[in-house]
Formats: C-alpha cells, sequence, structure tokens
C-alpha cells in the first residue's frame, strides 16, 4: 500500500504521515508533494493507492487537484484533509470526485474510522 | 441596540466561545497537552510579543484577527510533540510551519464550533524571532485569553 500526501505544509505532512503510523496501518510507502501540481506528477509517477489531500496550497489547490485527477482517469480514493469544515465545500469536493474528508485536529481514531475502508 | 448589532453580537460570543474550545481541544488532540483556561483580559493593543507566534486574519460576516503566542521553548515542544521530531531536530522552518499550522488548526476549528457561514481565514503568519513584537491595527476591541501548560503560559490575543 502506497499513500501520497499532498499539502503545502511539511509539518502537516509530517503529522498526516505519523497518525497513520499510529493509526496502525499497513503502509509500504508514504510520498509527499506540497501542491497539487506536484501531486499529479508524483501520482502519474508512483500511482499511489490512497491520497490524502490538503484544501488551502499554492500553485494548484486541493479542490482544483481532485478534478484534474479525475479528469485524467484516475480513480484513486482521495480523502481531504482540512481545517475547513463547511458543508458546502465538503459536497463539492465529493462532487468532484474525492472519497471522504478529514477535519482537522484528528486522531489516530478518526484516521482509522475514516480511512479503514480503503485498506484492505 | 439594533437587530445587525446583536447579529454581530452573537457572531462574536459563538467566535469566542469556539475559540476558548478549540485552543483545549487542538492541544489536546494535536500535542497530546492537556491545557487549562485561566480567563481573559482586555489589552489596549493587539501586540504579539513572544518568541513564536502564529497569526490569522477573519474576514466576512465578521472581520477579526486571532493570535497565537508561546515562548521559544514551548513552541518547540509543541512542534516536537505534534510531528514526532526530537527538539534538537526541529529546524527554523518547522518551528514557523509548525506554529502557523497550530494557528490555523485553532482558527479552522473555531469557525467550524462557531458554524458561521460567510467567514473567510486568511493564511497563516508566523513570526519567530528573540525580540520581535507584532503590532496590528484591529476594528475590534482586543482581549487576551490565557492557557496554562503546566507552568507554561500559552496567549491567545482575539480582535472579533
Amino acid at each position: 500500500m502506497r499513500v501520497l500526501i499532498v499539502d503545502d505544509s511539511s509539518v502537516m505532512r509530517k503529522i498526516v504521515s505519523r497518525g497513520l503510523r499510529q493509526a496502525g496501518f499497513k503502509i509500504d510507502e508514504i510520498l509527499e508533494a506540497g501542491d497539487g501540481q506536484k501531486g499529479l506528477a508524483t501520482q502519474a509517477q508512483k500511482k499511489c493507492d490512497l491520497i490524502l489531500s490538503d484544501w488551502n496550497m499554492p500553485n494548484m489547490d486541493g479542490l482544483t487537484f481532485v478534478k484534474e485527477l479525475r479528469k485524467s482517469g484516475d480513480k484513486t480514493p482521495i480523502v481531504m484533509v482540512t481545517t475547513e469544515g463547511g458543508e458546502g465545500k465538503v459536497a463539492e469536493a465529493v462532487q468532484s470526485g474525492a472519497n471522504g474528508h478529514i477535519k482537522k485536529p484528528f486522531t489516530p481514531d478518526t484516521l482509522r474510522s475514516t480511512l479503514g475502508q480503503f485498506f484492505k | 441596540m439594533t437587530e445587525h448589532e446583536q447579529m454581530q453580537e452573537q457572531i462574536r460570543a459563538g467566535l469566542l466561545e469556539g475559540l476558548i474550545q478549540t485552543v483545549i481541544q487542538v492541544f489536546e488532540t494535536m500535542a497530546w497537552s492537556r491545557i487549562t483556561y485561566q480567563g481573559e483580559q482586555p489589552r489596549k493593543h493587539f501586540v504579539l510579543a513572544s518568541q513564536t507566534c502564529g497569526l490569522i486574519g477573519i474576514r466576512g460576516a465578521r472581520d477579526g484577527l486571532v493570535g497565537v503566542a508561546l515562548d521559544r521553548h514551548l513552541g518547540l515542544e509543541i512542534v516536537s510533540r505534534i510531528t514526532g521530531l526530537p527538539v534538537p531536530n526541529i529546524e527554523l522552518e518547522d518551528l514557523a510551519d509548525g506554529i502557523a499550522e497550530l494557528a490555523n488548526m485553532i482558527c479552522g476549528g473555531m469557525k467550524a464550533k462557531a458554524g458561521i457561514h460567510g467567514l473567510d481565514l486568511t493564511p497563516p503568519l508566523a513570526v519567530i524571532g528573540q525580540d520581535a513584537t507584532v503590532h496590528w491595527k484591529t476594528a475590534h476591541p482586543v482581549r487576551e485569553l490565557t492557557f496554562m501548560l503546566d507552568r507554561d503560559i500559552i496567549r491567545v490575543l482575539v480582535s472579533i
């Protein structure tokens, strides 16, 4: 299982990465990208099994990243990790092809219950 | 008080309550740190005089500013706890990024808890320095909320 974390904050990428390991998921490799554009490039090269993406990022935001990835035909599950908990934004992300949403702050338990379905 | 003023007061009170709850929640959830709310005091100016500060602006239904200020050693400890990096391995960039992310999570949680539509948060700003003083002009009165983590003080300045 290969996971891609897309977030412009290096600290947040470390937090998510650590949370995934603390949640006990079996992960072979965690890859990181600092914005949506880099996320697209990384996914094209490495073909990850699950993507966790921030919302607000420079160059290409999370919503555009989701749309672009789906436009390319990639069906990898994408879960948005964000502080913005607005229903409208979540609905827009899901409509654009995101598979779920995690609100910060989160615990390993939150990650386990939200992401468990993607680790089989 | 006019209807508009009553609505603004409701928004302000909701944000303040959400802010206090979220500060405690973020420290507990992300940094495994039990902090206690000590109370609030009015301040004449929005001055962040600590060594490690995160700042976020609020725009929309209510304009405002929220700042989180910690001493450097506490900032390093918190970033260490949330990332798992040992304190000596935390670079200046990690500290700035971590404190900005802390402010981001606190304000995002405040917004979500208050349940107010039409509020936008600016990207977080981090100020790290031995003698930095951030002085910001604000539209509303300034309050300083104080939290304690063991013997350390966490100051949250708010103008909403």
